[in-house]
């Protein structure tokens, strides 16, 4: 689904992402974790398309077509979708309109008429459901005044929304309490299909209990430096991520 | 400017006046008229060397041949004006080319309310025309008092409610040389009443309009008036619209001034809090593109102990376009326990665009709360991009951004059709729109 090959990016002169590759099947959840301050949010938002980050090399196929040639908004027509670490708060515009609009652009850009109003808002109803949204949320101004668990059940419910390709967590769990984590990652697995996959950024283990990955793969300064299967979460809880660093000091 | 070529028509002017309306009007009026003259001539068009205009130059309006009189009433009263939405509840009182129109106009028999032309109501009572100090001080009001010869004047009878609200059309349909209307209006609103009075513009294909328009609102004790300014985009309107307001206790007065667009609008408005306890709310939103101009004055006046100002100031500059915010706040010695609040915000979305905001505070009174802020600046990236990574093209951001941004003082609309109906216009302005669910 995503093939990222040799990935370079950074900030101004700074490179943050330095030579990161990556292989993501339809079907799977990967899940990329490691310390601070490693580019994990860096490569959210490069391949999100946000452009305060330059790609300086490597290239990143998505569904066939090559991703960094694509603006933002055509990322996610195309079945990107990002759920932000940080969502932010936009006064005046309801998560309905908000959501009407996004889905109406996607319809267009896929050839499809767009969606009759009553069917929309069945689908709203039936996605408020399953992140266990109340009603009000939805005329209220788009993540205003939300509490930190609201804004990522919020997140949820616009990937649910928007039914995505390939979704990509940047550390949603943060910040989360026990039941929002509980709501957010049950809403990720309904989600699940032999047709999507997910990237999970996390700092944490705490996540991927309630969302079992296929693959973790540990990143460091830039790049992945250790894949495996679950057991490696496992392992990084219990060992910290001291010992990466040291190994990759060694290297 | 040439200052002579202008004092010289302007002279004329007078004198043609003086010829054709002493009939019209009475004996203590003229005399009115000749000292709003006086001052006028002291005073003259402003230059940009007077600060209170120094950002407005007013050329498009005052250079070259200029009348101050209406086009005569002639070919233009067959055009076929359409008249919008002839709401048979309400009253709509329209003028055409500066002329009031009684067959267009529809005025509803009640007895809580009464509409009639300016000139018959100062012919019966003087007191309260022309009495605000406002009037005075500016330009365009004294040319006002001295050109005017028609306008509406509305009274609202002692606890009287008024359900729809009053719209005051002003269509313009001529092309012809420049004719520089000038309309007196009157409101006069007893006590315990509420009314909400809508002022609307048109300007019909390939006229051009000049319009000096002032109002003078009087709102009694627990009087509840709310005013709209209506200005949808009109990019032949050149319009000074002064409004000046005075209120007794326990009033609310409420002035919405939306400009969605026009060549040169300037927005004078002046409230005075005379009495304890009355509130005014004062909103504005203007949005200008290309080398338009507009430009909003604000002073508040708080006289006594007691009283609520809000206001809150909206501009969208794009293009060449200019807006100018300057919202003074008066609190006099007396006026302890004054409550006033100013916020100014501007999006400038061109590199072209400018904005000039001044707020401007002046407080006597050592017992009092008054914040003011002020700011000028681009949509957020960051929820552009957010926007963007959920599909929403670009443009589409920057339009849904804006009209979030701008609907905000549409929302401070009482009347829910009317709030509708500018919400609407200003999607389409802002080139988005939604269905709203």
């Amino acid at each position: 689904m995503i093939s990222i090959k040799n990935l370079h990016a950074g900030i101004e002169e700074k490179e943050i992402l330095k030579g990161f590759s990556l292989d993501i099947k339809a079907g799977e959840i990967h899940a990329i974790m490691g310390p601070n301050g490693t580019g994990k949010s860096t490569l959210a938002s490069t391949l999100a398309g946000r452009k305060t980050y330059e790609v300086t090399a490597g290239e990143v196929q998505f569904n066939g077509k090559d991703l960094l040639d694509m603006e933002a908004d055509e990322r996610a027509r195309e079945g990107l979708f990002l759920a932000f670490q940080y969502p932010v708060e936009i006064p005046g515009v309801s998560t309905t309109n908000f959501m009407r609009a996004a889905i109406a652009e996607k319809r267009k850009h896929h050839g499809l008429a767009p969606m009759e109003a009553k069917e929309f808002l069945v689908l709203m109803r039936e996605k408020m459901a399953l992140v266990e949204i109340d009603k009000q949320f939805m005329s209220r101004s788009l993540n205003e005044g939300f509490s930190g668990g609201e804004k990522k059940r919020n997140e949820i419910f616009q990937m649910a929304m928007l039914n995505p390709l390939l979704s990509i967590l940047d550390e949603t769990d943060s910040g989360l309490d026990i039941d929002a984590l509980r709501i957010v990652a049950n809403g990720v697995n309904k989600l699940r299909t032999k047709d999507n996959a997910f990237l999970i950024i996390t700092h944490y283990q705490r996540l991927l209990e309630y969302i079992v990955p296929d693959f973790v793969h540990v990143m460091y300064d830039g790049r992945i430096v250790k894949s495996g299967g679950k057991e490696l979460a496992m392992e990084l809880e219990e060992k910290g991520y001291d010992w990466i660093k040291e190994e990759n000091i060694v290297q | 400017m040439n200052k002579d070529i202008v004092e010289s028509s302007i002279d004329n002017d007078f004198e043609t006046l003086e010829a054709n309306y002493a009939l019209a009007f009475s004996d203590a009026l003229m005399q009115v008229k000749k000292l709003a003259f006086a001052d006028f001539n002291t005073l003259n068009y402003p230059s940009t060397k007077n600060e209170e205009w120094r950002f407005t130059p007013i050329l498009a309006i005052s250079k070259g041949d200029l009348s101050v009189f209406p086009v005569a009433v002639s070919a233009n009263a067959t055009l076929e004006i359409i008249v919008s939405d002839k709401d048979v509840n309400s009253n709509k009182i329209i003028f055409i080319d500066g002329h009031y129109s009684a067959s267009r106009s529809n005025i509803i028999d009640d007895e809580g309310i009464k509409i009639s032309r300016v000139l018959d109501y100062i012919k019966t009572q003087e007191g309260k025309f022309n009495s605000l100090p406002d009037n005075h001080s500016e330009p365009f009001s004294a040319l006002n008092t001295a050109f005017f010869n028609d306008g509406i004047c509305i009274e609202i009878f002692k606890n009287a409610s008024i359900e729809h609200p009053i719209i005051i059309e002003n269509i313009f349909t001529s092309a012809a040389n420049k004719h520089f209307i000038q309309q007196r209006n009157m409101i006069i609103a007893e006590a315990g009443t509420q009314a909400s009075i809508v002022f609307e513009y048109s300007v019909q294909a390939n006229a051009t309009a000049y319009m000096n328009i002032l109002s003078e609102c009087f709102v009694a004790e627990n009087a509840h008036i709310e005013l709209l300014h209506d200005i949808q985009p009109n990019y032949a309107l050149h319009l000074i619209n002064n409004t000046f307001a005075a209120q007794k206790k326990d009033s609310t007065f409420t002035c919405h001034s939306i400009a969605t667009d026009g060549k040169l609008i300037r927005n004078n408005l002046s409230v005075r809090l005379e009495e304890k306890n009355a509130i005014c709310y004062l909103n504005g939103l203007y949005i200008a593109s290309d080398n338009h101009l507009i430009d909003n004055h604000l002073a508040v006046h708080h006289l006594v102990p007691n009283c609520q100002s809000h206001q809150l100031y909206k501009g969208v500059l794009k293009d060449k376009s200019t807006g100018v915010f300057n919202g003074k706040i008066f609190v006099h010695k007396d006026a302890q326990k004054t409550n006033a609040y100013q916020s100014n915000k501007n999006l400038v979305l061109s590199d072209t665009a400018v904005m000039h905001t001044k707020p401007q505070l002046e407080i006597f009174a050592d017992d009092v709360k008054c914040s003011h802020g002020a700011t000028v600046g681009q949509l957020d990236e960051n929820a552009k991009f957010y926007l963007m990574a959920r599909g929403i093209s670009k443009e589409n951001a920057t339009a849904l951004l804006t009209y979030a941004f701008a609907s905000e003082v549409i929302e401070k609309i009482s009347n829910t059709e009317t709030k509708k109906r500018l919400n609407d216009q200003l999607q389409k302005k802002l080139g988005y729109s939604f269905e709203e669910l």
